[in-house]
């Protein structure tokens, strides 16, 4: 399938076709490329304005693959094909033909649903007023209909696989060429009046010419000469067509059948319809009579549309490998009488898959221009139901490796464009190892535009044990909310990510606000950290402290007393947070009873000389002695030495107090 | 087909890097007018300019996003020595009702290089907030942010030097074999010696080293892209130079069990001309190639995982302009030689190409 003719397009950009300039390009999400002149320069040019600077515009080109599912009608094609698609994989390969062609039929069910649906909207008047919305319609109708009616007949040759093909090809003829049956129905509708209808007998030629022998015969027992003996004798004639049917032995109906046949043509020899010219073209048409079916192609809109029909007169019997002849010949006499016709691509892959020739007609079906919505999914139902699996063999073609391929594809197409990421997940889910990888580079890229979407994307990549995916979403949600100054959200995000150093860095920031101005932030979300808190060292202090501060601040002074005493005890402290913890302990060592008991006093004393002491120094060192820029931003703290001093004087007299209360405590 | 849309860039120069952040909503585009500009996409489709600032006092050559998890964070370098980090900062809110102004602050000016900087690209996340730049006097230098919530501080973690000048760089995605593998590659065209080159952290060394040298390529290279790795077990890279190659890079271990990259490299000549630019997509299953004929190539993978070019987007043509949609085909019709991007959605020529 190579195909050295690549397709190429032109933009015209002016700045991009000046001497020296071409075009460049990136990749976008989506299918997209954005496209812009160039030019290239090196380090070694001299860095000066291009000489044409500022004559031409400079413009960014936002190409994106044309699509036809931004209308909502057809993404629900897409939806219901996940579906059916989701069926066929649970199907298996081992499945009964029967639930092959049920699932086929599913499938063009959706495509007809569809195509009803947007012959209503193409006609509303929203629609008919918006020229490109139109347009896609318009498009949208013939591709679907050329996939509804592809898939019909390889449904047929290939799904069904019956051994005698021409009821299932009139069937598709006529629904494919409906309007002869329409007007049928007029005529019906008129009765006698219909007889003198114009188009009368053109109509009865058409409805012979794709087999409808039933309501040709009821449109000339309707005639005003039907009692007449040419009438009599045509009715007789198609009254006693034999037709095949299953379980009939096929010896025997050929035999009827030859027999039937010389005898019309006998009848039609022996001048029986000379008064009724036209009803004798008509059942010529019955016999097969080469001139008739001519002036017949002449008129038809489309070369296959009276094949199944000429088939029925000719050979009725026709198995699925005589169908290639056949249509070989009729393609040529088709041409013959109307060579001004060009055959459309339509043509072309309906005479491919009479021809068996799948491995041409796979390639066309790419060329549709539904995103291979058509080529992914009939392909898929080909690898399954597996009848073609030795035709594939003999050709070389790797049948999984080419549905692989276009699942991959399909799937990451939809994945990557912003409405239908959700229908793609289940194609990749298909994929295996490969999808698995997709999912997990595609996932995080889907833009997160609210909460409830991230919650969504979180529970696909869990689902798939995709941790580094769910990580990565809550971690952007904790930086984005951080940065939009939502504290609370950011560490319930930074919480759920299980990123130690993302979990600190927002804990250290909380501390810090706090340490500066006395503010508690997103107090809510601290209180309901949990058992979570043990991510990081610095949430557990965060929480702790917290703790410390609701019992303070409900006035529970003996539980903040030693919880405060336990901080001081934990090594978990951050250096920048020992002068907010300690001056926190100075009211509960002031206080009139103790709170904090002697030995606990000095371990206070101990820190206050081997942890805070040491900072105080080294930032002194560091900064000079009235700098700002200490680790002593706490908002209540302005002089150092003398906030140093007051602590221990504050716990010289609680050591004093608790020890005299210790030691005069009568013994129980 | 495609439906092609223009945005005026309003840049006063040629563009010289055109970026996308993570999910593709937005773009930052610099230029040799010193200036870079940022886009946002609205809910519609439509691209505005959101900020737009004289970044630095030469030609800006590159552009680089930061992962989101790190914020809205750009890196830019330029001619005039020095590679900037600069971040989207929440300005005052100006009244209750107005959403709060944005704005890009410079967070640092990198100032290491005595000669021009030629790429600037920020590590792959799980190496932390890492940016790599390369230098036209050879070096490639390896930043650091140790505090993600303050970005003033970038000190330098590896400085490499290289004999020949480097003209780009790129990181390696995927942790497949080797960690922290980044490949840059020289423009120089005196010596007839390979010019891209791979860098990988050596435990042993305890810094980063150079670990090969592509030899197969020997014309001056104008840009490098790692592939994003979608399960692959081997890494590709493509390379822009005389040619167009795509370099497969596979971790083999020998008999005595020392592990090295076998590297094998394929030559598209396609373009029939020197290649400038290369770029892939999200799942490395097509990429872009720009050349001196003033085309754009698309390169797709097929199911037998050969590299075909499935389109030619060319610079030329009689412009953008409005025509009438010739008559709707019966179907796709198929490749006929050329067609024309219309200004907004035309039926032109089905293509292959996703």
């Amino acid at each position: 399938m190579d195909d050295n003719n690549v397709p190429a397009f032109e933009l015209g950009d002016v700045l991009a076709t000046r001497c020296g300039n071409t075009l460049t390009g990136v990749f976008l999400p989506g299918s997209r490329i954005a496209l812009s002149a160039f030019r290239q320069i090196t380090h070694r040019s001299r860095d000066a304005p291009t000489e044409t600077a500022g004559q031409d515009p400079v413009l960014i080109y936002l190409a994106q693959e044309s699509t036809l599912f931004d209308e909502p009608v057809l993404r629900s094609v897409l939806a219901e094909a996940n579906a059916t698609f989701a069926t066929l994989q649970q199907l298996g390969l081992r499945a009964t033909r029967a639930e092959y062609v049920n699932i086929s039929r599913a499938y063009r069910s959706i495509v007809r649903a569809c195509l009803e649906k947007l012959e209503q909207a193409k006609k509303s008047p929203e629609v008919q007023t918006d020229e490109p919305r139109l347009r896609r319609f318009t498009d949208a109708i013939i591709v679907f209909y050329a996939a509804e009616c592809l898939w019909h007949l390889f449904e047929i040759l290939y799904i069904q696989n019956n051994q005698l093909v021409v009821p299932q090809l009139l069937d598709w003829a006529r629904f494919h060429s409906p309007q002869a049956e329409d007007r049928a129905t007029d005529l019906l509708l008129m009765a006698e009046e219909a007889s003198e209808s114009d188009d009368y007998w053109s109509i009865l030629k058409s409805l012979i010419m794709l087999g409808e022998i039933d309501v040709t015969r009821a449109i000339l027992s309707q005639n005003r000469k039907a009692v007449q003996p040419a009438f009599k004798a045509a009715e007789l004639i198609l009254k006693s067509m034999p037709v095949y049917q299953e379980g009939y032995a096929l010896q025997k109906f050929h035999s009827q059948w030859e027999y039937w046949h010389v005898d019309t043509e006998r009848k039609i020899q022996t001048g029986l319809f000379a008064t009724e010219p036209e009803l004798e073209q008509v059942l010529r048409l019955v016999t097969g009579d080469n001139v008739q079916w001519d002036a017949g192609i002449k008129e038809s809109q489309d070369c296959y549309e009276y094949l199944p029909g000429y088939l029925l007169f000719t050979k009725p019997t026709c198995k699925p490998f005589e169908l290639r002849i056949a249509a070989a010949n009729w393609l040529n006499r088709w041409h013959l009488l109307r060579p001004e016709r060009e055959h459309s691509n339509m043509n072309r892959m309906i005479m491919q898959l009479m021809d068996h020739d799948i491995r041409l007609f796979i390639y066309e079906a790419q060329k549709l221009n539904d995103t291979h919505w058509f080529s992914t999914h009939l392909i898929d139902l080909i690898h399954h139901c597996g009848q073609l699996k030795s035709y594939f063999d003999q050709n070389n073609i790797d049948l999984p490796a080419l549905r692989h391929s276009m699942i991959y594809e399909y799937g990451s197409y939809l994945m990557s464009s912003h409405n239908l990421w959700q229908l793609g997940i289940d194609y990749l889910d298909c994929c295996k190892q490969e999808g698995q990888a997709a999912i997990e580079l595609l996932l995080p890229r889907i833009s997160l535009r609210s909460e409830r979407q991230a919650t969504k994307l979180i529970n696909l990549a869990r689902q798939r044990g995709l941790t580094s995916v769910e990580q990565e979403i809550c971690k952007v949600l904790s930086k984005r909310s951080y940065d939009g100054e939502r504290y609370g959200n950011a560490l319930e995000w930074a919480i759920r990510s299980k990123d130690v150093l993302v979990v600190t860095a927002v804990a250290d920031f909380i501390l810090k606000h706090y340490s500066r101005t006395g503010n508690m932030l997103c107090p809510d979300t601290i209180a309901n950290v949990g058992g979570r808190m043990f991510i990081s060292p610095r949430l557990v202090f965060l929480s702790k402290y917290y703790e410390f501060y609701e019992f303070y601040r409900t006035r529970d002074f003996l539980s903040a007393s030693e919880l405060l005493v336990n901080l001081l005890e934990s090594r978990i402290t951050p250096d920048y947070f020992w002068p907010s913890l300690l001056i926190d302990s100075m009211p509960l060592l002031e206080s009139k009873d103790p709170k904090i008991f002697a030995k606990e006093t000095v371990a206070i004393l101990h820190h206050i000389e081997t942890e805070l002491v040491p900072i105080i120094e080294r930032d002194v060192t560091k900064y000079g002695k009235h700098h700002t820029e200490t680790v002593f931003k706490d908002y209540r703290v302005e002089n150092v030495d003398e906030i140093l001093n007051l602590m221990r004087l504050a716990c010289a007299r609680n050591l004093a107090r608790a020890l005299i209360i210790e030691n005069t405590m009568p013994v129980a | 087909m495609f439906d092609v849309e223009p945005i005026i860039a309003d840049h006063k120069d040629v563009i010289h890097d055109v970026v996308f952040d993570y999910y593709g909503r937005r773009m930052a585009t610099c230029s040799s007018d010193q200036t870079v500009k940022i886009w946002d996409e609205d809910g519609q489709g439509k691209w505005s300019v959101t900020s737009s600032w004289k970044a630095h006092s030469g030609s800006i050559w590159r552009v680089s996003w930061a992962h989101p998890e790190f914020g809205q964070v750009v890196a830019t370098c330029s001619f005039d020595r020095t590679a900037s980090v600069w971040e989207e900062v929440i300005g005052e809110k100006v009244s209750a009702t107005n959403a709060p102004t944005r704005r890009w602050v410079r967070r640092t000016t990198l100032v290491d290089s005595r000669t021009s900087v030629t790429d600037v690209e920020f590590a792959p996340k799980y190496l932390g907030l890492l940016l790599a730049t390369a230098s036209a006097d050879g070096i490639i230098r390896i930043y650091e942010a140790p505090d993600i919530m303050n970005l003033s501080q970038w000190p330098v973690q590896h400085e490499i030097a290289n004999k020949l000048p480097l003209s780009c760089l790129s990181w390696n995605t995927s942790t497949y074999m080797v960690t922290q593998l980044l490949a840059a590659g020289s423009d120089e065209a005196a010596t007839p010696t390979g010019k891209v080159f791979l860098f990988a952290y050596s435990e042993n060394a305890r810094k980063c080293v150079k670990i090969e040298t592509v030899n197969d390529i020997t014309d001056p290279v104008t840009d490098v892209a790692f592939a994003p790795n979608a399960g692959r077990t081997f890494h590709m890279l493509a390379v822009a130079s005389k040619d167009l190659y795509i370099v497969n890079l596979r971790g083999v271990t020998d008999a005595t069990g020392i592990s090295k990259l076998d590297i094998q490299t394929i030559k598209f000549s396609e373009h029939n001309c020197p290649v400038w630019r290369v770029c892939w997509n999200m799942l490395a299953t097509m990429l872009i190639s720009t050349g001196d004929d003033g085309c754009v190539r698309l390169w797709r993978m097929n199911y037998n995982r050969q590299w075909r070019c499935a389109a030619v987007l060319k610079a030329e043509g009689s412009g953008p302009t409005y025509e009438p949609a010739p008559p709707t085909p019966t179907l796709a019709t198929t490749a006929s030689a050329t067609a024309k991007f219309y200004k907004k959605g035309t039926i032109g020529n089905q293509v292959p190409w996703h």
